[in-house]
């Protein structure tokens, strides 16, 4: 049993990363963490730094979920792809990893602010389903394999 | 990043964000100050004629080109919030020369050196990326355009107004612009006190020194060259047109000529310094990048931005003209091309981001826009206002849409090299508004519409056979093994660090 986790090393992706082992501990799954860094749709080169600073810190979240994997005795192996998140998840999955199945956790937006500040980031979060912004939208629409989606709490 | 946090004022990268794009609103604002009085001028100064404004359009954005290199180059040294101040106090001078000028030549001068306000998109642009994590600088990026872009809107809206109904009379132009060189350069001294660069604790590292773009092959090396002659090159226009309508001796002509021809030259040789050496030892298969979309791209941008700064030199004209209206509700009409900027540049971007082809995207936005210029190219007295203003919108809609679309593109081609990438794609919308305007001084506004379509037609098959589908990070894959490995690579960053 293979399994990828999209793994961004957000609350949502931590809670994502027990639950599977919970769930699926007794089917001995190899678990691939994938991470992506996502490119900064930035037209000048005054961001680099700040993109490094964003993969050291990929880097060190799937460090701590491998260490995570290690205790529960859970074989993992990772990959960190650069780029836009979605694509790259897409093309991980169908030509690198070929999983079993892909988990990932929905992000939540709480909304917070006043009505106008609520209604807006509404609105915008409805329209990323419908255009397939979001990651777990677009990957439902397209990726081959089963896709589980964690809800986010 | 949710969109609603622009509300959220107290967070010191919103708060640059808001004060970096009324910066720029203000520069666009003064910028195109010229287009919604020009029947006031007319009106007022007895010895203007139509031809002589319309000359005055295309110097009004003849110098942004080289500006944005030598602000390219302030910018690396002193940083965007100085330069932007600099930028606006600096400017406001030609703005109330040209207000108050009473010759030929200060009008023209005066309004060639304000010209070179256009650069100030790139100040922001940089400021903007200082602030804002990479995850969010997309939309931040996107947004302070749309904004910004919208002073030209709101110039045209407001001018006539301030013009003929607050100040009225025979010099109400003159004050309007003034007023509008002023608040800039209030804005500029306030500006410079207001912001840093990056938050609080942020050190401006200089970038590594380029003085050209890197390519990948002998034959991309050619192209570039190509690309780069009409960036300077296309001045050369100007300078026949001026020298053409007698305002420019036969020798100063011939100066401006070898000046043109000189700076051409200096870019070339850079060119070559920069890529003999890296060519001749060869590039790595995975660090190649396909030139084409690079020249693709500076299509889209010559046949979208360059529309824009075109067709808003000339809209209020047209409607004053065709419909026999007032200069004040002509501006107000004429507004609703740059209105659209609110929404449409930003949703370039989006939509770009969004669909699963960035290509397909920007194909069907060119084509928009040969469509929408073909249809306003039908337009004439006898079609009923309301139509008009209908076909307008709907045209600005591709033509600002496709500039988000342009500049959602650029960041995937090559990340190392996108700064300057987007700076000749930004050149090219410039070049782009000199040859339209150009253009413009020989041509009916009707032939003129057809030509404007006819080039996003071009650039439409361009894209065709240029364009390819950013494909990032395929090539850039880490395996991480394990962590002893990690912090390695981290003690040798660190090493790395101190060595430089």
């Amino acid at each position: 049993m293979k399994i990828m986790i999209a793994y961004d090393g957000s609350r949502n992706a931590r809670l994502a990363l027990a639950q599977t082992i919970t769930m699926f501990r007794d089917l001995k799954p190899v678990i691939t963490l994938v991470a992506v860094a996502e490119n900064p749709r930035d037209i000048t080169s005054g961001n680099e730094d700040m993109f490094q600073e964003e993969v050291a810190d990929l880097k060190k979240h799937i460090a701590e979920a491998m260490e995570v994997c290690e205790q529960e005795q859970i074989s993992a192996e990772n990959m960190l792809l650069e780029g836009d998140a979605r694509k790259m998840l897409l093309f991980a999955a169908e030509k690198k990893i070929h999983p079993d199945m892909l988990v990932i956790a929905r992000h939540s937006h709480e909304p917070d602010g006043g009505f106008i500040a609520r209604s807006l980031t509404y609105f915008v979060d409805e329209l990323d389903y419908m255009t397939f912004g979001s990651v777990s939208s677009f990957l439902a629409r397209r990726i081959q394999c089963p896709l589980l989606i964690l809800p986010s709490r | 990043m949710k969109v609603a946090d622009v509300f959220h004022v107290k967070n010191p990268e919103i708060r640059a964000l808001h004060l970096t794009w009324i910066a720029f609103f203000i520069t666009f604002y003064v910028w195109f100050n010229m287009a919604p009085l020009a029947s006031s001028m007319l009106k007022s100064v007895d010895w203007l004629t139509a031809d002589d404004l319309r000359l005055f359009a295309i110097c009004n954005v003849a110098l942004t080109i080289p500006a944005r290199i030598i602000v390219g180059m302030a910018l690396d040294r002193f940083g965007p919030r100085r330069v932007f101040s600099v930028l606006m106090v600096l400017m406001s001078i030609p703005a109330l020369v040209f207000a108050f000028g009473n010759t030929m030549t200060q009008l023209l001068v005066s309004r060639l050196v304000l010209s070179s306000i256009g650069a100030s998109f790139v100040v922001g642009i940089h400021m903007t990326a200082m602030w804002f994590k990479p995850k969010d600088i997309g939309f931040a990026e996107g947004f302070y355009a749309g904004w910004g872009n919208f002073g030209s809107a709101a110039a045209a809206i407001t001018l006539p107004t301030i013009a003929l109904q607050m100040y009225g009379g025979e010099d109400g132009w003159r004050w309007a612009i003034a007023q509008s060189a002023i608040v800039m350069a209030a804005y500029g001294v306030y500006y410079w006190f207001a912001i840093t660069d990056g938050p609080e604790g942020t050190v401006h590292r200089k970038p590594r020194k380029a003085v050209a773009l890197e390519v990948s092959s002998w034959g991309d090396m050619i192209k570039l060259i190509l690309w780069t002659i009409p960036l300077v090159g296309v001045l050369g226009i100007l300078v026949w047109r001026i020298e053409n309508m007698g305002y420019l001796s036969a020798t100063g002509a011939v100066i401006s000529y070898a000046v043109i021809v000189a700076i051409v030259a200096y870019q070339i040789i850079q060119i070559l310094r920069v890529n003999v050496p890296i060519l001749k030892k060869g590039v790595p298969e995975d660090d190649k990048y396909p030139f084409n979309s690079v020249a693709a791209l500076n299509s889209t941008y010559f046949a979208n931005f360059g529309a824009e700064l075109a067709v808003v030199s000339m809209l209020p004209m047209f409607f004053e003209e065709t419909w026999s209206l007032s200069a004040t509700a002509a501006g107000l009409i004429a507004a609703s091309f740059a209105f659209v900027n609110l929404v449409a540049r930003p949703m370039g971007g989006l939509v770009s981001d969004r669909m699963g082809n960035r290509r397909f995207v920007m194909l069907s936005y060119m084509f928009g826009i040969a469509v929408g210029f073909g249809l306003m190219g039908l337009l004439n007295s006898n079609w009923p206002l309301i139509i008009a203003v209908g076909i307008t919108v709907f045209t600005s809609f591709f033509v600002q849409g496709a500039e988000g679309a342009t500049f959602g593109i650029i960041p995937s081609i090559k990340r190392r090299l996108t700064g300057q990438i987007s700076g000749m794609a930004g050149a090219y919308g410039n070049v782009g508004a000199v040859v339209y305007l150009t253009i413009f001084t020989f041509v009916t506004p009707t032939q003129f519409f057809y030509i404007i379509a006819g080039g996003a037609f071009i650039s439409w098959l361009l894209c065709m056979m240029w364009l390819k589908e950013p494909e990032s990070g395929f090539s850039e894959e880490y395996q991480l093994s394990s962590v002893d490995r990690q912090i390695e690579e981290e003690e040798r960053r660190r090493k790395a660090a101190v060595a430089t």
